[in-house]
């Protein structure tokens, strides 16, 4: 070989890399074609809209809908409030004209939107709230609040409620207002809130020749047909079910509760992991992710964690909040359903999740403030926001027939709300993220069969156990 | 020189040096003292900072994360440098041959320097995929099972350091720059003493480019040392902490934790670090770099 070939040969071997990009997992290039939802749209002041959101139809809807009113007076003179909120660049054309409509009603309120993205929002505003600067009203993921409550960073809301007659706080379910409770006050109002479900891939069971599941499945019966339905290798295998459960904020109520087992004690002072129910449930989930290969490996994972293989419809099941139906009702590749999450020996659990606006302490315009989040956080502001997730039980009908949810299935997420959806078992405290970032390194050793299940979580009892002191809020 | 002419030349170098310097006051020097300070001090944005001595320095000494977190550090810094400098030194001697198309190889061995950071990520994440990527269907097709590359607490680090190469572009530049330096008459005088091309590569090749491997080694140390926004991207320092490098565990306990003082006294820990590794190379460097006008 000559040193021209040599050359070549280099050259050759740096350029495979970029085109292997070309190549590869399908899966990886469905993903890619997928539109960014990111950046800030240039929007004209005057009409805000665009294809997906026509400045005309929006008009229409404002027009159409009833906006509510409170005792808190409208400012006599111009005050300008800062709205700081996550969202992506589609959801964000309908703030801003929400915030059109809104200056119509209000005059003297001036708005100024600040968003970020979600990864960016906690530290972004955590750094504000050193500086004292924080916004007016500020979007609060469920995970926060405790924190930011404990801290005297949020304003509660009881007397704005108070202020209120037609406040409707029935229309908002109990379950799911603890993340922004505390000694009896209340200091978030949920921008959207949803237990979840047991989704599934009808096609996939057509395939097989499988019954759909139902209110009366268990978990066990859920993991028997799992195990039925895995198929294929490589690109076009299909897991049983997925994702394969982990420590996470939820792992309590969705997968340790119906077998009588907890992560941390109900106050998250204490944990209880290595409890003989938590290893025997989780030890269950372990064999049927190690012997039986039936939820995606760690490996799988790592890649399908940008591309969803319940999304992709490579998954017969999968659990997920009802905030995922705006897209499924969207998507053509494959016919889903949805229905209870499966029972335990102990019974039914699903986490009803969701996050909030509050009001920061420092805002000079609590009342300007409070006007907005009333309205935006009304049934018609969930209505003209059609969200898939509407905190406000009043506007879960109307926003699923017009995202063409199928109204059983709407109904059937009301009817968990009421039912059995709960805050019970969410981590919610300031040691959340630690905790769960102590103990996923851990399992993940037990994903990949290095340690079993028991050895893992005592592991994780041990390390965690220290973390639970910053849970201790006075 | 005039008096006049001087002083007017010292007032037109502080103009044009003012900028520079109040950004590093302003950016760089307040931080790094506030960091110093910090690191004496419990801190969560959300609550006045507390004095607390040397606790969150104690506390460093006696996490095992930390010592975790150093370990891989050291083993990416090894790996990434040594691969790294080798590879790079050696595509630089190819790309320093006078051939056609010479222009071509150089911008696209420079290439991947200028894809993001983000898109590397994703590229390499299918590239070391154990099932899909490029890698083990490579291995697959010559009858070797590829490891679990990211997937693998064994393969993860030197996954990544392979990675690391691909971006070297800069390095390869540099590299090119020094090759070009090399007096021409030093190769002459080889040959005439019948020096064949390994002899020349070793005798007057590698020394005369020994200073320019050594600024290649120390920067590219000092990089690996500091680097974890690829590692974040790609691995968030799993599986089970096998990838949590000592930038990425700064960042966590800053911003994730809002841990700010630990996360200052980690910094420092990351500083001597550097220091540290960056003096035994200068130590070392007098054994082995050649300056040609050394006195």
């Amino acid at each position: 070989m000559n040193r021209r070939q040599i050359l070549a040969l280099a050259v050759a071997a740096a350029a495979v890399p970029a085109l292997s990009a070309c190549a590869g997992d399908t899966r990886q290039q469905k993903q890619a074609a997928a539109p960014v939802k990111s950046g800030v749209p240039t929007l004209d002041p005057n009409r805000p809209g665009n294809e997906t959101w026509p400045f005309e139809q929006a008009e229409a809807l404002n027009r159409s809908l009833t906006w509510p009113k409170t005792n808190v007076p409208d400012p006599s003179s111009k005050v300008v409030i800062t709205i700081a909120n996550t969202s992506d660049v589609i959801a964000e054309v309908r703030n801003a004209q929400f915030d059109f409509f809104f200056k119509q009603r209000h005059p003297n309120i001036e708005i100024r939107r600040e968003t970020s993205t979600f990864d960016s929002f906690l530290t972004k505003y955590m750094a504000q709230a050193a500086g004292g600067s924080l916004p007016d009203v500020m979007y609060n993921h469920y995970s926060w609040t405790q924190n930011f409550i404990a801290n005297g960073i949020v304003h509660p809301l009881d007397e704005f409620i108070a202020r209120t007659p037609d406040f409707g706080m029935a229309d908002l379910p109990e379950a799911g207002l603890a993340y922004f409770r505390r000694d009896g006050k209340l200091y978030g109002l949920p921008t959207d809130m949803a237990p979840k479900l047991l989704y599934f891939n009808k096609d996939i069971f057509d395939k097989a020749g499988l019954k759909y599941p139902d209110e009366t499945w268990t978990f066990e019966k859920m993991i028997e047909t799992a195990k039925k339905l895995k198929s294929g290798s490589g690109a076009t295998k299909i897991f049983g079910f997925s994702p394969s459960p982990k420590p996470a904020p939820d792992l309590s109520t969705v997968f340790l509760m119906p077998y009588g087992g907890r992560f941390l004690s109900p106050d998250e002072t204490q944990v209880v992991i290595n409890s003989p129910e938590a290893v025997k449930t989780m030890s269950m989930w372990l064999d049927l992710l190690v012997k039986d290969g039936v939820t995606p490996s760690l490996a799988e994972e790592l890649l399908l964690e940008k591309v969803d293989p319940w999304k992709s419809g490579h998954a017969a099941m999968h659990i997920n909040g009802a905030w995922i139906m705006t897209e499924l009702s969207k998507q053509k590749a494959f016919k889903w359903g949805a229905t209870h999450v499966p029972k335990g020996p102990q019974g039914r659990f699903s986490p009803a999740v969701g996050s909030a606006l509050v009001m920061p302490a420092s805002s000079q315009n609590k009342e300007a403030a409070w006007i907005y989040m009333y309205e935006y956080l009304s049934t018609s502001g969930y209505q003209f926001r059609r969200i898939s997730a509407p905190a406000r039980q009043s506007a879960w009908l109307p926003n699923a027939e017009a995202l063409g949810i199928p109204k059983e299935t709407a109904e059937l997420v009301k009817e968990i709300l009421a039912d059995y959806a709960t805050s019970d078992g969410v981590m919610r405290m300031p040691a959340t993220k630690k905790i769960v970032d102590t103990a996923k390194p851990i399992w993940e050793r037990a994903m990949i069969g290095k340690v079993d299940a028991e050895t893992a979580l005592k592991e994780i009892a041990d390390k965690v156990a220290p973390l639970l002191a910053e849970n201790k809020i006075a | 020189m005039s008096t006049v002419l001087a002083r007017r030349e010292a007032r037109r170098f502080h103009l044009f040096v003012s900028p520079w310097l109040i950004g590093f006051v302003l950016f760089t020097a307040g931080p790094i003292v506030a960091a110093v300070v910090i690191s004496f001090m419990q801190w969560n944005l959300l609550r006045s900072p507390v004095w607390v001595g040397f606790a969150n320095y104690e506390r460093m000494f006696s996490d095992p994360e930390f010592w975790e977190s150093l370990e891989n550090t050291f083993q990416y810094g090894l790996g990434s440098v040594a691969l790294g400098v080798t590879f790079t030194f050696l595509l630089a001697l190819l790309l320093n041959q006078p051939l056609r198309f010479q222009g071509l190889f150089r911008t696209v061995m420079y290439m991947p320097s200028v894809v993001s950071g983000l898109a590397t990520a994703l590229l390499w994440l299918n590239i070391l995929h154990p099932d899909y990527g490029l890698i083990n269907k490579v291995l697959a097709a010559v009858g070797v099972q590829g490891p679990g590359w990211l997937a693998s607490q064994e393969w993860a680090i030197p996954a990544l350091v392979l990675m690391s190469v691909w971006g070297a572009g800069n390095t390869i530049v540099i590299y090119l720059a020094g090759l070009q330096g090399i007096p021409k008459t030093l190769y002459e005088a080889a040959e005439i003493d019948g020096a064949g091309w390994w002899r020349r590569f070793w005798s007057v090749t590698v020394p005369m480019m020994s200073p320019v491997i050594f600024f290649n080694v120390v920067t590219g140390f000092i990089a690996a040392l500091q680097g974890y926004v690829l590692i974040l991207v790609m691995t968030e320092g799993g599986p089970g902490n096998a990838t949590m490098v000592l930038g990425l565990y700064i960042y966590r306990h800053a911003f994730v934790y809002f841990d700010m003082g630990y996360a200052a006294a980690l910094s420092w820990a990351m500083f001597a670090l550097i220091i540290a590794v960056t003096l035994i190379q200068f130590g070392l460097a007098r054994r082995w770099v050649h300056y040609e006008f050394a006195r």
